[in-house]
């Protein structure tokens, strides 16, 4: 199993990575959704597509309890989460859940999250998604270190 | 279940950053590295992998315009036993199928997928071909949580 990288700098090979990374970066910038959201659902998303590079990242920058990062992956069991929260990484992990017999978010899912939080606010989850949507292919396919900064990540 | 009942209004208009991010995305793929049909043939598989209506018929329509046959259109979705698709296509296409498909006991892009998709793409190549399915990526929460009207324009699929 690879854990180095396979790709050096992707910037250099393609230099619109680094504008894309810079404009998908954006979309929570004016910080419509708390910080500690926004950590709670790529921790999320980096357990479900299997990537350490994602999680240890997303715990690398985390501002949160042990009691409550720890808690992501069985967040459904677990009491550290508000009912926002609880509706934000449903929503994530309907994303990333294949279903084959119907849609991925169902619209229960969708009303639940939509108690929850303005139009706003959920065009700004999904733009959040779609940020961590962008990288995931980067980081599977590139395979970069894990835990280090990002000078250094795609260091063969 | 709703299928086309857009569920939020235009997120570019609430949000200007996903508008930003969408222009940067559509103007980073044309470098050439990778064919336009093998662009677009990935892309139209993700769609099916997430169950999505309208980036299949986003797709579906991008290649009958430049020309594609609905034979090899029609056989993205069993890619694995079709005849159609020459070794890079496939290579493309078990690239971007790992990536978004689970696996329980190891990585999903392995090592022999990622071997496979080397012999026939350049670094330049892979590296667009990431982005390729990364656009895929960023758009996939935006199609299957704001479900927009399948084939109608930017201004007409969101809620009104």
């Amino acid at each position: 199993m690879s854990t180095s990288p396979r790709i050096e700098n992707p910037a250099q090979h393609l230099p619109v990575v680094g504008e894309i990374a810079a404009a998908v970066n954006r979309v929570n910038e004016e910080g419509v959704l708390p910080k500690e959201l926004v950590t709670l659902v790529g921790l999320r998303v980096g357990q479900l597509v299997g990537s350490s590079y994602f999680t240890a990242r997303q715990l690398g920058e985390a501002e949160d309890t042990p009691e409550r990062l720890g808690a992501v992956a069985t967040w459904r069991t677990s009491p550290y989460f508000t009912e926002a929260e609880r509706a934000a990484l449903a929503l994530t992990e309907a994303v990333h859940t294949p279903n084959p017999t119907g849609e991925r978010v169902s619209d229960e899912l969708f009303d639940e999250a939509a108690k929850h939080f303005s139009d706003k606010e959920l065009v700004v989850l999904t733009g959040v998604l779609g940020q961590i949507g962008y990288f995931i292919p980067l980081a599977l396919i590139g395979s970069p270190k894990v835990g280090v900064s990002f000078a250094e990540q795609w260091q063969k | 279940m709703s299928a086309t009942t857009p569920r939020f209004p235009n997120p570019g208009s609430l949000v200007p950053a996903v508008n930003d991010a969408t222009k940067v995305l559509y103007q980073a793929t044309g470098n050439g590295s990778i064919p336009r049909a093998t662009i677009s043939l990935v892309q139209l598989r993700i769609g099916q992998i997430f169950q999505s209506e309208y980036l299949t018929t986003l797709q579906v329509n991008i290649l009958r315009g430049i020309g594609e046959t609905e034979e090899r259109i029609g056989a993205v979705a069993d890619w694995k036993d079709a005849a159609v698709f020459d070794d890079a296509e496939r290579a493309a296409l078990a690239l971007a199928e790992a990536v978004f498909t689970e696996s329980p006991t190891g990585q999903r892009v392995t090592d022999e997928v990622y071997a496979e998709a080397a012999k026939h793409y350049d670094e330049e190549g892979l590296v667009t071909l990431a982005t390729v399915i990364g656009q895929i990526g960023f758009f996939v929460p935006l199609a299957v949580i704001g479900q927009p009207i399948p084939g109608t324009s930017p201004s007409k699929q969101w809620r009104q």
